[in-house]
Formats: structure tokens, sequence, C-alpha cells
């Protein structure tokens, strides 16, 4: 694999990978920390890239244990408390599997487009589907019309679905 | 109903019962439909995690990154990387196709396109401040990321996350640093830094330059040469000054400069000449007929091309 190859690799995952580890650890320091090391791990290799492994999937993998092991090591108590939940969901010795990969991807690309949206429609959409506020909730805090509030969600929805559009095929 | 429009509810809000009902049979139609909807559902539930969503800075992590990643494919070290300065300067000179890039009416877009009949300063919206000399094209092509025929001095703003990027006709400059020169054409493209760093990228194979670096593009090669004296001072004013230069030294920036290819005949040795003198709007053919007198230099010139065929010291 040459660094062009590389590149594109890492921004099609930078983002979905340092969420993943946020979701483990609750920072989102250390969580980029860690993905930028594996990053650099899995450059450093020899033969690691141009080998037959899945390389999505070792990848995810790498990320989950390091950041499970960071979790142990630091002993963040509180934290670990509040993480409870994924871990017993979670803790797996078996490889992140392409159903999880396409989900956290799936994720960043929601989260990309809601942000393409222009500004209103974005705010309109994030406190709707978000926030889960009412039509008249947003209205009120937005100081505009019911309708108005309406209009932006049929707008964001238009534009949503072509965003999307590739997802859904 | 649309049953795109009816399965777009399903982001937004509950669909209602006519609107489920479209999409029970819709479903039926084809295994096709029953995958597109699962997806569609996904996205619905996944919706809601998005509130936990972080943002990260992709193109600050890579810079991160890329600048801990061992070299796999041959890597030129051009000069050591103590010297990472605020500014590089670099020069592209080219000799064929000179007037093929000459181009008055370059489409304008919402990016712009400056040609220069005459020199000109140019300052982008990231604040970066580029010279352009005469008969040179600049094609702005994103944000910190343009496209040179000719020559140019960039001062570029700094910016770590957002490198700024150079197409030229060979390849193509990330600015590492913060300023530099430029020229280029169709054959023939010398890279030149005084100042700073930046990288060249040609033929997948990646140039880290640094001041006193001068790369030679020419048929597909690259070739290195060393510490030829030109400052962009100079080269702003036009104005060449040698002080105890050698006759090669002088020779190259000379091509440089004015753009014309020097070629020294085989049995020319020896680099003892010391010159002293400077140039200030003189062509070419003035100044060699100067270096005659002075260093008994002895060429002609075929094809826009200089052929040195001797000198006497």
């Amino acid at each position: 694999m040459d660094k062009s190859s590389f590149k594109v690799l890492f921004e099609l995952h930078y983002s979905p990978l340092c969420n993943f580890a946020y979701r483990i650890i609750g920072d989102v320091d250390l969580a980029e920390d860690i993905v930028q090391d594996i990053f650099v791990k899995l450059w450093n290799e020899p033969g690691l890239l141009d080998s037959n492994k899945n390389i999505n999937s070792y990848m995810y993998t790498m990320v989950r244990n390091r950041a499970l092991e960071v979790l142990r090591r630091e002993n963040i108590g509180q934290k670990i408390n509040q993480q409870l939940g994924y871990l017993q969901n979670n803790i797996s010795t078996t490889d992140v599997n392409e159903d999880e990969i396409e989900k956290l991807l799936l994720i960043e690309q929601i989260y990309v487009s809601i942000r393409q949206l222009p500004p209103k429609c974005s705010e309109v959409f994030t406190l709707s589907k978000v926030n889960g506020l009412t039509y008249s909730q947003i209205a009120e805090k937005m100081n505009i019309s019911v309708k108005t509030v309406e209009n932006h969600m049929s707008k964001a929805l238009k534009i949503m679905r072509e965003l999307l559009s590739k997802s859904l095929k | 109903m649309n049953i795109k429009n009816i399965i777009s509810t399903y982001i937004l809000r509950k669909p209602d019962y006519e609107e489920k009902e479209a999409i029970q049979n819709w479903k039926q139609d084809s295994i096709e439909n029953v995958e597109s909807l699962r997806r569609i559902m996904k996205i619905n539930e996944l919706t809601d995690q998005v509130k936990d969503y972080q943002q990260v800075n992709t193109s600050s992590a890579w810079n991160k990154v890329e600048h801990r990643l061992e070299r796999h494919t041959p890597v030129y070290h051009l000069t050591i990387f103590k010297n990472i300065a605020a500014a590089a300067i670099i020069l592209v000179v080219s000799l064929v196709g000179y007037k093929m890039m000459w181009s008055p009416s370059a489409p304008q877009t919402a990016l712009q396109t400056f040609v220069a009949s005459n020199k000109k300063d140019i300052n982008l919206s990231d604040g970066s401040i580029i010279k352009l000399d005469k008969t040179t094209t600049l094609k702005e092509t994103g944000f910190r990321s343009v496209q040179l025929d000719g020559r140019a001095y960039f001062d570029i703003a700094k910016d770590k996350s957002n490198p700024f990027s150079i197409q030229l006709k060979h390849g193509q400059i990330t600015v590492l640093g913060t300023s530099f020169n430029i020229n280029t054409s169709d054959d023939f493209s010398q890279i030149y830094v005084t100042e700073g760093k930046v990288k060249y990228e040609y033929k997948n194979q990646e140039y880290i330059l640094t001041a006193g670096d001068l790369l030679q593009v020419s048929g597909g090669n690259v070739v290195r040469s060393a510490n030829p004296k030109i400052s962009p001072e100079k080269w702003i004013q036009q104005k060449t000054v040698f002080e105890n230069n050698s006759l090669h030294e002088v020779l190259e920036t000379l091509s440089i400069i004015h753009k014309i290819d020097i070629i020294f005949e085989n049995n020319v040795i020896g680099d003892q000449c010391r010159i002293n003198t400077s140039f200030t709007n003189e062509n070419i053919e003035q100044i060699l007929r100067e270096l005659e007198i002075l260093a008994g230099l002895k060429y002609t010139i075929i094809n826009n091309k200089i052929l040195i065929k001797t000198y006497k010291c």
C-alpha cells in the first residue's frame, strides 16, 4: 500500500475510530491518541498492510483492544462505572465484525450529512431528531413559527435523503 | 405518494398507518427492498447516537501521524531536517511551451484565475501574498490550493492544519514552511528553495526540500544540484549580483532566471573562474557577451538552449 492509499484509509476511518474508542474510554483526546498510535503501528509494521488480512476488522479490533487496555491501566474509576454498560456488552476476544464497522461508518455519514445542512435546517433537525423536541418546542426555542419549523424539516429531509442516498442503495 | 418520500419519513418521524401499509407492500416487491429498508431503519436508529458524536480534526491528525510514519518508498533527503525556517523560496523554470501557458482568456469562476501581463501582487483570502512574474498564470483550485504556469514568489500564511499546495506541470508542491518562489511549464521545471521547507511530489516519489536545494525536472528525470546563488530579493528586483561565484554557479543561476537551458560540452571541465558582476535589465545575449569578456566564454545558442563550448579560466 502506498502512502496516498494509506491516507485515504486514514481519512475514511479516523473519525469513526476515534468515536469508537471514545465510547469505550469517554475521553476524546485519549481516543485520538490511541487511534493515531494504531495508524502509525499499522504503517510501520512490515508487510501488514499488504497482507491478506482484513484491514478494517484489524484496525477496529486493535483500537478496541487498546482502548480497553488503556481503560484498565489508567483505572479511571468513575469512568469505568459510566462505561460499564458498554464493557459488559462488548468485551470480547473476537474481532470487531463487519456489521459493527458498517454501523460506525454510517453514524459518521449521518453526522457529516447533518453538518452539511444549511444552518437553520441543521439546528431544527438536530433539535428534533437528536434532542427529541417537538415542533412547537423548537418553534418556541428558535422564536419562529411551527410552519417555519415544518418547512425547515422538509428541506432538511430532502437534503438528507440526497446526502444519504449512497447508503440507501 | 412516492415511496421514497414515505421511506425517508423514517428518518424524521414515525410513519402513519397509510404510509406503513405502503411500505409493507413495497417491501414485498423484492429482496432488495427488504435490504434497503433494513438499512434505512438502521440509519433511523443510529441518528439517535449522533448526539454523543465527537468531532475530531482529521487533517490535523493526519499531519501528526504522517510525521511519525517510517518511509516505505524511496525518499531523497536533500538536506538534514534541522532547518525548519519560517519561509521557503522556490523557483521552477520553464523552457518550451512558454507561450502555451500564457492564457489571457482564462475561465473566471468563483475561484479566481490571475493572469499577469506585468509583474503583479496577489493577496489570497487566507492572507498569503503571491508575486507573479509577467506572463504567469495562477489559478485557484480550492482553499490554499493553486495551479501555476510561469513564475511566482509565494509568501504563504501559516496554517498548520491546512497545508498550501501548488500544482505544477511536473508534480506538486506542498508547503511545510511559509514562503517561496515558483515557475513551471511543459518541458522543463526547476525548483529552488532558499528558505524553509517544502515537499515536492512527482511520479510517486517524495522530496523534502530545504534551504539551498535546487531540483531540476526534465524528461521525467529529477536531478538535484547544490546551492546556486539566488536570493528572492534579487529575483524580485530582477537584479542578479555575483560575488566571487564560480562560472558554473553563474550559468546555473542565469539558466533559472532567464528560463533557458545551459548545456556544457563534454570536454569542458574545471571551474576555476571567479565572477564578480551584477546584471539588472540585460537580456541573456548581453550577459553572455559580458561573460565572454570576463571569462573567455565561447558558446552558441541553438533552439533557446545555450551550448557552452569552452572558457579560459
